[in-house]
């Protein structure tokens, strides 16, 4: 198993939640304090760089209008990346493809850093959770069609050598498509995909990328994974190796069990501070009509973080993995038992207030005693 | 005064795509073309105009249980099923009065904008579909930018009017009511509940038009349905008290009798 470390780019300094309405979307930028937000840069590119020199591999993200997350340029951060680390692959997960208006240019983008960092760049695709819609003004509905036609054209733009095409789809519309650079890497970088749904998952099965699935604990996970596999077994394609499997959880190694829960308690702000309005959440169109009205019979619309946020139900549900050494890797372990082996583990090792010093300290830790043992794993799960 | 008829609700194939109609009431046709709530909503207001009228209330392809073909995804699609659904109507029961609420006084002028060949004469109630304001300014209320709760106060003069309750509600009309907001989301979404080049072209409108607003509508720009009237030569606009953005639905009985009177008086001139 690969471990990926992962940071969110997370602004916390924000007055009391009482103050706002959302921390997405509708937050004022006015409460972000360049110098404050600069520093905070600075210190984040220096723990992605630590990741590397610890011999674990990173991954980035977007997301637009939000405090939660101070990238919405994620080409160019890893475009930085690229360059300031050595030897980690770098995914970026992932390109907002149903949102971005210009599939060409996240094709460029993608082979640049793909140049830039001689090969180390694994691509990820997203639908992208329902907050960005406001921010990108891109329909909710029907973004998944949007999504595969933007996918379809960036693959016929990378692996396109022999001049121009013409692409005119339902959606993107473009004469004269002949990409300088084209990848590094031969005929384009591996590509991620991530979802939460079991039709999405399928889809994805399909195409045999990477299926990334975040914070949805061991059951979410699993019925996700299902999916993938099913589709496959259904369609008589071979049966996928853990490494088409990825999982994103909140992750501190700490030395002892009593500071790991501590530093996880800090990563909970992720969890914590996720105010949202319900106009943010559940744009029409986004969740199908049976989706929605399966919603209503339950719990109301669906909510991407968990209800019970305590730090024990959160281990237990597999979505925070805490404790000393010996109990992440237990933990993890448990987890990848519970949903059938996964080849990438998406460490989010930074959120909130937990400080650079905490942050890296983690990092060790996990990577000097956690990793090596779940390097071993995966060579016993495929036998 | 002739008795309120039911409603009958069917099935009408317009080219081979199949439309929910509500259908009732018997004279002169009417078709009514429903605002952001659906037409299952408008029962009252179809009903009051069924007295002397005989009404087609059809679905918005995508709304309702009315269906949508994938190629079906823009205000002008549905404008050009309208015009063969007209025909269709007026080859059995003569030129069509067509009155349009919202969304359905958009489609409405789209509709006509082509072709008004057999269009009596037309209502155009608290109409979206065009854009007078400057780029920072909304005509338009942005209800995916707000709380439900907000875009009640700004739609209705009673805002507990739009109080949706989910609990009340069977499968059936879940279903409608999140197909409806779907819809609405599809043809909408960008540029927001409007066409930019409307306005441009409704100086082609010749028919008898009425434009009607509500006193309280918040959810709108009162600049809208002046710009209608402006724009439609001898179009005149006409106000219903302690309504918002759907009058036809918190007002019925005044919107009918405002309505019929007005295309009965279109249809003397008309035999004058």
């Amino acid at each position: 198993m690969q471990t990926w470390y992962f940071n969110e780019a997370a602004y916390p300094y924000l007055p009391d939640e009482s103050t706002y309405d959302s921390i997405r979307v509708s937050l004022p930028n006015g409460l972000y304090d360049p110098k404050i937000g600069a520093a905070l840069w600075d210190r984040y590119l220096d723990e992605w760089v630590v990741a590397d020199e610890l011999g674990l591999n990173v991954m980035v993200n977007e997301h637009h209008a939000t405090a939660t997350c101070m990238n919405p340029a994620a080409p160019l951060i890893s475009g930085i990346l690229a360059r300031i680390t050595k030897n980690a692959r770098i995914v970026l997960l992932g390109n907002p493809i149903a949102n971005r208006p210009d599939p060409v240019r996240v094709a460029e983008e993608m082979a640049l850093v793909d140049n830039l960092s001689h090969g180390r760049l694994e691509v990820g695709f997203v639908r992208s959770v329902p907050y960005e819609v406001l921010p990108s003004n891109a329909s909710p509905v029907g973004m998944a069609e949007r999504m595969w036609e933007a996918h379809d054209l960036i693959k016929k733009a990378w692996t396109t050598t022999d001049g121009p095409f013409s692409w005119e789809g339902k959606y993107f519309q473009f004469r004269s498509v002949n990409i300088w650079p084209r990848p590094f890497q031969q005929p384009h970088p591996p590509i991620w995909m991530s979802s939460r749904s079991v039709s999405g998952a399928a889809e994805i099965g399909e195409r045999g990328y990477v299926c990334a699935t975040f914070l949805g604990g061991h059951k979410g996970a699993k019925v996700v994974y299902d999916s993938y596999k099913a589709r496959r077994e259904e369609l008589g394609l071979s049966a996928p190796a853990p490494d088409r499997f990825a999982y994103a959880g909140l992750v501190y190694t700490g030395d002892t069990e009593e500071s790991g829960r501590e530093g996880a308690e800090k990563l909970l702000w992720y969890m914590r501070a996720n105010k949202v309005p319900i106009q943010f959440k559940n744009p029409p169109g986004y969740a199908s009509v049976g989706a929605n009205i399966g919603a209503v019979k339950s719990s109301g619309p669906g909510n991407l973080i968990p209800e019970n946020t305590s730090l024990d139900s959160l281990i237990e549900q597999g979505i925070v993995f805490a404790g000393n050494p010996d109990q992440v890797y237990e933990q993890i372990k448990r987890f990848n038992d519970r949903v059938g082996g996964i080849g990438h583990f998406l460490l989010m090792g930074q959120s909130g207030f937990l400080e650079h010093d905490e942050t890296v300290v983690g990092l060790q830790n996990y990577a000097k005693h956690v990793q090596p043992r779940l390097a071993e794993l995966e060579l016993s799960t495929v036998g | 005064m002739p008795a309120r008829s039911s409603v009958h609700r069917h099935t009408v194939q317009v080219r081979d795509i199949p439309l929910e109609v509500f259908e009732a009431g018997g004279g002169p046709p009417v078709l009514f073309l429903h605002g952001l709530t659906g037409a299952a909503a408008s029962l009252d207001t179809i009903q009051v105009l069924s007295e002397g009228y005989h009404v087609f209330a059809p679905s918005h392809p995508g709304y309702g249980e009315s269906a949508r073909p994938a190629a079906v995804d823009a205000i002008d699609d549905v404008a050009y099923i309208y015009l063969d659904l007209i025909e269709q109507i007026a080859a059995e029961h003569g030129p069509v009065a067509v009155v349009g609420c919202s969304i359905g006084a958009w489609i409405a002028a789209e509709v006509a904008i082509r072709s008004q060949v057999w269009i009596s004469s037309l209502v155009l109630s608290t109409p979206l579909g065009v854009k007078v304001g400057g780029p920072l300014e909304l005509d338009v209320l942005d209800m995916y930018a707000v709380t439900p709760k907000v875009v009640r106060e700004a739609m209705y003069a009673d805002p507990d009017f739009g109080i949706v309750d989910f609990s009340s509600m069977s499968d059936e009309q879940l279903q409608v009511h999140f197909r409806n907001l779907e819809a609405t989301a599809l043809y909408g979404w960008k540029p927001y509940l409007h066409n930019p080049k409307l306005l441009g072209h409704l100086p082609r409108i010749t028919t008898r038009t009425l434009i009607v607003q509500g006193d309280s509508d918040g959810f709108i720009s009162p600049a809208l349905p002046a710009a209608y009237r402006d724009a439609i030569a001898g179009s005149t606009l006409e106000t219903i008290l302690h309504a918002g953005h759907e009058p036809e639905r918190e007002q019925p009985q005044a919107f009918g009798s405002l309505v019929a009177d007005f295309v009965s008086r279109v249809s003397v001139l008309q035999n004058s």
